[in-house]
């Protein structure tokens, strides 16, 4: 009896963990679709590529009341946006888990940190609009770390009352959105903070 | 032991930075339960992937997949083998695609790559049991150069290539004019217009193909449909062919299982005369990913009508990827 409990609680461990991580690497794609959406002509961008580690999911747990999940530990890239040489700002695509499946967003962040937009990569739920992204979007935009936490509840699991008088429609997307920006502007500086201060030197040395 | 498979991966930068490498292994079991066959593959490669950068721009990407196959027991291998019991070394996808020349919109690969028609372009469906339509074409990855980009609401890939497939070999002068041009695949419609054209190697010789093609994609929540029509002719024959698959995925993505079905028929003329044989089938296949990189996948195919030559196959592959 204990060894099937042990056996159902593993399958269902296993269920939890997202197959993206095991997709072959011929699978990857630039965001290119999403950078033209976010940023205007003239840009450039390079890939900076770097682990995310248990340490660092340890950390995002200690500014957020949630933190990445566990198949998320490993390689991941972050794009930095140029403009006459000079960086805008960054892109990072996340994958969050919606009751429909994956959704990936591309994250657009300004150089203080704050939101600059993002863009739906995959979202499977015809709820995932240009009029919803373009709302959503709008309330979002240009917000920080801690202007984003006063959306959501203590535990991180609802909106706030003022996050609920921001977003009429879609909520349950806009809660979703919200985690990942936070999760995104968390990870951002713990994972590629020493990759982000080696590249502004290269790019000072210019 | 996931520590340990990510510590392989994460702390050993054997390409310097902007690098990733996985070793790839899987071994799958194969029964024709109408010649009562039992045939078997097994295989391990390797996946490197490499963004070459400058300091404000990305210079283009290095993809490197070279896998050894051993058949075992196989009838009718692929004609790169040179019996049912043979090793090769094969190639999925080796090929460098320059990227600095327009951010995405124009970039040039060349190298080892899947040719740009149908379905294939946006599906990856290398070293699983699901496929698509690859085997209307007997190519499905060949060497060569090609055009590709993604421009606002449309990506595109254009390739000439050699017609060889795995190695490049100039017997019978080869070759393959193809493309897909088709509208932004992160929207959850998306459809595209591919074309291919030329003479594709195989083991007597060369085929004569050229055909136009059609395919389309919906995604809804869990939900994938899939369809693709193409038309044209393969030896000189008349050919129609159509696929559509149905999928669903588990909320995680780590179980899945699909559905599909495909026809084809060719007007074959002899002698003056002109007769259509069509051929048609069904296969269903699970899929469960779990945690470590390790798969397992389950396919069954069968004819759909008994005027069909498709024969009953079982197939079980086990993957891990370390």
């Amino acid at each position: 009896m204990i060894k099937n409990i042990s056996i159902v609680t593993i399958f269902i461990f296993l269920e939890l963990v997202s197959t993206s991580t095991y997709a072959a690497f011929c699978s990857l794609r630039d965001p290119v679709s999403a950078i033209q959406m976010l940023y205007t002509d003239g840009y450039e961008f390079r890939s900076l590529v770097t682990t995310v580690t248990e340490e660092d999911r340890a950390r995002v747990k200690m500014q957020l009341p949630f933190t990445i999940h566990q198949s998320e530990v490993g390689k991941h890239t972050l794009y930095v946006v140029y403009e006459n040489d000079t960086r805008i700002g960054f892109l990072q695509a996340r994958s969050e888990w919606a009751k429909w499946g994956l959704v990936e967003i591309a994250w657009a962040i300004n150089n203080d940190r704050s939101i600059k937009g993002f863009y739906f990569q995959r979202c499977r739920s015809p709820q995932c609009n240009d009029t919803v992204s373009e709302q959503i979007n709008t309330v979002l935009k240009n917000k920080n770390f801690t202007q984003l936490k006063t959306l959501l509840n203590d535990n991180g699991e609802t909106l706030s009352s003022y996050g609920k008088t921001q977003f009429n429609h879609a909520p349950d997307l806009a809660l979703l959105a919200i985690r990942s920006a936070l999760k995104t502007l968390a990870i951002t500086d713990l994972s590629w903070e020493n990759d982000i201060n080696k590249l502004a030197l290269i790019n000072q040395s210019n | 032991m996931p520590n340990i498979a990510f510590a392989s991966q994460n702390n050993v930068n054997l390409l310097g930075e902007n690098s990733r490498w996985s070793f790839d292994i899987a071994t799958r079991g194969t029964r024709n339960i109408d010649q009562k066959n039992n045939a078997f593959m097994h295989v391990i490669g390797l996946d490197l992937h490499k963004v070459f950068s400058a300091k404000t721009n990305d210079i283009g990407t290095l993809t490197f997949q070279p896998y050894v196959v051993k058949l075992n027991n196989v009838k009718n291998p692929p004609f790169i083998f040179d019996d049912g019991n043979d090793t090769q070394l094969t190639w999925r996808i080796a090929n460098f695609n320059y990227t600095a020349l327009a951010q995405g919109k124009f970039n040039i690969r060349a190298g080892h790559f899947e040719i740009p028609f149908g379905l294939e372009y946006q599906i990856d469906t290398n070293g699983t049991l699901r496929q698509l339509t690859t085997s209307d074409r007997g190519i499905k990855a060949d060497w060569g150069v090609s055009i590709n980009g993604i421009l606002p609401n449309v990506e595109y890939e254009i390739a000439i290539t050699r017609g060889s497939g795995n190695e490049i070999e100039s017997a019978g002068n080869p070759y393959v004019f193809s493309g897909r041009v088709g509208s932004d695949t992160t929207k959850n419609f998306t459809s595209g217009f591919s074309w291919f054209t030329g003479d594709v190697l195989v083991k007597n010789g060369i085929v004569k193909h050229k055909k136009i093609a059609f395919d389309a994609s919906y995604y809804y929540f869990q939900w994938q449909f899939m369809v693709e029509a193409s038309a044209g002719k393969q030896a000189n024959n008349s050919t129609q062919n159509t696929f559509a698959e149905v999928m669903w995925k588990s909320p995680q993505e780590t179980f899945l299982s699909y559905w599909q079905l495909g026809y084809k028929n060719t007007s074959i003329s002899e002698n003056n005369l002109e007769r259509n044989v069509s051929n048609s089938y069904w296969v269903t296949g699970i899929k469960w990913q779990s945690i470590n990189g390790f798969n397992v996948s389950a396919q069954y195919k069968d004819k759909l009508s008994n005027s069909s030559s498709q024969d009953s196959i079982l197939s079980i592959q086990l993957r891990y990827r370390i």
